[in-house]
This record gives structure tokens, C-alpha cells and sequence, in this order.
């Protein structure tokens, strides 16, 4: 977007929602890739248990069933971050929008004043500014309340916290007795990496999986879903903000002369039907 | 004992060496996750970006949790493939030298 350098305090202009559509699609794709090796471990272990019935092979479907799930509720809640970058993403562009129109409207009012000089007009393009700039920080504020109150929230609860706490319940990964059976000897298990090793020790003495259930997940995928449609929300509120403004240019250039009034009158329709374009294309989409 | 515990040895051996490259490629896939690029902020929307790295270290150390419990469950199969066999073959020597006796 183009404008003239006095129209925007830089400070304020809202960051390139690029990088978080960017990052959104980079986590989409890792998230993607789990789905076969997910898929498939657990067809083996199933496979697996075919092929060996007992005692033991009862406490490793157990456990196994309980790692599954984990799997699937950690993915649930992973799948919420690239969700909350669209969200940002959304609020930045709809903070632009906002910013945009209002920058639009100031823009012509003053430029029509530069072109058409009145006594006062040198004032009143300042006071014009003026007032676009605090309408600018309101944006922004709200941009930033949006962002940093529901959306941060909401990830910090629903995806850290509830990462943390499947990974704290996971099943303990050492084979258990039952896997042993009565065999004497060594104890063989596969060389762990370092950072499999420091995470190990970190599990060393947790309680065993058996907290999270299908409603847990349930509530997961609600959550998601809510939290898009806040974000839709957030979007649309800054949209009307956006059409406020225009009105707010308009009755402003009422005050000036008649003249300049219908002019600017003119104008601001022709902005919120730009808005109103936007928005019936976002509600399409 | 072979009546309480049927067992296709070979089968769960392949079964615990396809779970260890499972467990690998699981991994693998959410690299992903430690590879995201930089967002660029002028310190507007900081605490969100704040929140989003706990998130990912969170992510980061399940998957780390999740392929190590995948990697460590293969090599219990595999554990119990060789314990099942060594028990045979120990009660085998046992019963053995011992069987002519009997009958």
C-alpha cells in the first residue's frame, strides 16, 4: 500500500501477515507428514498382537492404545498453532483494511484542501491527521488486544498446557515386566538419542497415562473451532470499524462547505462499498 | 507354556524392527516444527510471539516424548521376541535331560 509518508506514523503500521501465513503452511505440512507413520504404527502393533497372544500382549495393547491416543490428542492440539496463525494473519489484514480506509478518507480531505485552499484548511488537515493517527493506535490496540487476550490465551492453554500434560501422562518407555515375561538375561532396549535421553529422565517417575478421554478430545476440536470463529469475528468487528470510519470522514466534510461536502460524501460511499465488497468476499471464501 | 503363549517370533521381530523406522520417520516429519521461519515484529504483538515459541518447544519436546515411547515399544516387541525364545530354550535344557525319566 502506497500513501504519502505524513499519512501514517510508522510506528504503527500493522507487521506483514506473510510470515504467519508463511510459518502456518510450514507446520501444516510437518503436521501432515506424521499421518503415515502414525497410521501405519499402529496397523503394525495391531498386526503385531495378532501374533502373539497372552498376558503380555494384553499389557502392551494397553499401552499401546494409551500412546495412540496421546498421538492423536498431541496432534489435535499441535494442529491449533498453524489454526492461530491464520487467526493473526486474519486480524493483521483486517487491521489494514481498517487503517487503510481511514488513511483512503484522510488522504482525499486533505488533498482536496491542499488543491482547493480555504483560510482554515492548513488546521483542519492537521486536526485531520491528527485524529487518523489516534484512530491508527486505536487499531492497532485492538489488533493487539485481540491477539495477545483470546488467541494467546487460548494457544497457551489449549496447546502448551495440554501438550505438557499428555506428555507428563505418557506411557513410561522402558518395556514393562509383563513384556520380560520370565526371561533371565539382559535388558535390551534401542540406544536412545541424547534429546530422547534428557527427555527420558524428565519422565523418570511420572504417574502412567489415564487422564485424557474421548471427551477430552472432543472439547480439543471444539476449541478449535471456536477459536476460529472469534478470529472471524475479530476480523469482521475491525471491518465495521473500517466502515465507521468511512462515515465518521463523511460527516467531517459535511462540517467544511457544501460543496466539498457532497464531494467527500461521494467518496466515503464509494469506500464502504469497497468494505462491504471485502467483506461479502471474505464470507464467500 | 506353548498353549498360554503362541508366539510368531519372526513376525514380532519385524514388527519391532518396522516400529524403531516408524518411530524415525515420525520424527522425521515434525522437524518441521524447529524449522519455522522468522516473524517480523516491531514489538506490537510480542506477547502472542512469546506464547507461540512455548507452544512450539511444547511440540517440539512431544515429539521428542512421542518417537521415543513409538522407538521404545518396538524394542520391547523385539525384547520379547529374544526373552520368549531364550525362555524356550532354557526350558527346553531343562526339561530334557529330565524327560527320559518321566513317561
Amino acid at each position: 500500500m502506497m500513501l504519502p509518508a505524513w499519512v501514517i506514523d510508522p510506528g504503527y503500521w500493522p507487521p506483514d501477515e506473510q510470515d504467519y501465513l508463511a510459518n502456518a503452511s510450514t507446520l501444516r505440512t510437518a503436521l501432515e507428514g506424521i499421518q503415515v507413520p502414525a497410521a501405519e504404527s499402529d496397523a503394525t502393533m495391531e498386526q503385531a498382537q495378532q501374533n502373539y497372544q497372552g498376558e503380555a500382549s494384553t499389557a502392551l495393547a494397553g499401552t499401546w492404545e494409551q500412546v495412540s491416543q496421546a498421538r492423536a490428542l498431541a496432534t489435535t492440539a499441535m494442529n491449533i498453532i498453524p489454526i492461530s496463525l491464520d487467526g493473526v494473519a486474519g486480524v493483521i489484514s483486517g487491521s489494514k483494511l481498517a487503517i487503510g480506509s481511514v488513511a483512503a478518507a484522510t488522504t482525499v480531505l486533505v488533498a482536496a484542501h491542499l488543491l482547493n485552499p480555504h483560510p482554515l484548511s492548513r488546521a483542519y488537515a492537521k486536526l485531520r491527521i491528527r485524529a487518523m493517527h489516534r484512530i491508527v493506535q486505536q487499531v492497532a490496540r485492538e489488533a493487539k488486544e485481540g491477539v495477545e487476550g483470546p488467541i494467546a490465551h487460548a494457544l497457551k492453554r489449549r496447546v502448551a498446557g495440554h501438550l505438557r500434560e499428555l506428555r507428563e501422562n505418557l506411557p513410561h518407555p522402558e518395556p514393562r515386566p509383563q513384556f520380560a515375561g520370565s526371561a533371565p538375561g539382559s535388558r535390551r532396549r534401542t540406544e536412545p538419542t541424547s534429546e530422547r535421553d534428557s527427555h527420558m529422565t524428565m519422565m523418570a517417575g511420572r504417574g502412567w497415562f489415564g487422564k485424557t478421554t474421548r471427551d477430552e478430545e472432543r472439547v480439543a476440536e471444539r476449541e478449535v473451532e471456536t477459536q476460529y470463529l472469534n478470529t472471524n469475528y475479530k476480523v469482521q468487528e475491525l471491518e465495521e470499524l473500517a466502515r465507521d470510519e468511512d462515515e465518521l470522514a463523511a460527516d467531517a466534510a459535511q462540517g467544511i462547505s457544501g460543496e466539498a461536502a457532497q464531494r467527500h460524501w461521494q467518496q466515503a460511499d464509494a469506500l464502504r462499498e469497497r468494505a462491504e465488497n471485502l467483506r461479502n468476499t471474505r464470507s464467500r471464501n | 507354556m506353548t498353549e498360554s503363549l503362541e508366539i510368531d517370533r519372526q513376525a514380532i521381530r519385524e514388527a519391532a524392527s518396522r516400529m524403531v523406522v516408524l518411530s524415525e520417520d515420525f520424527d522425521a516429519a515434525l522437524r518441521g516444527l524447529t524449522e519455522i521461519g522468522a516473524i517480523r515484529d516491531d514489538g506490537l504483538l510480542s506477547g502472542f510471539l512469546s506464547v507461540l515459541a512455548e507452544c512450539l518447544t511444547e511440540a517440539s519436546e512431544m515429539r521428542a516424548a512421542l518417537s521415543h515411547v513409538m522407538a521404545a515399544t518396538g524394542g520391547g516387541l523385539g525384547f520379547v521376541a529374544s526373552s520368549t525364545e531364550v525362555a524356550d530354550v532354557a526350558s527346553g535344557e531343562y526339561l530334557e535331560p529330565r524327560g527320559e525319566s518321566w513317561a
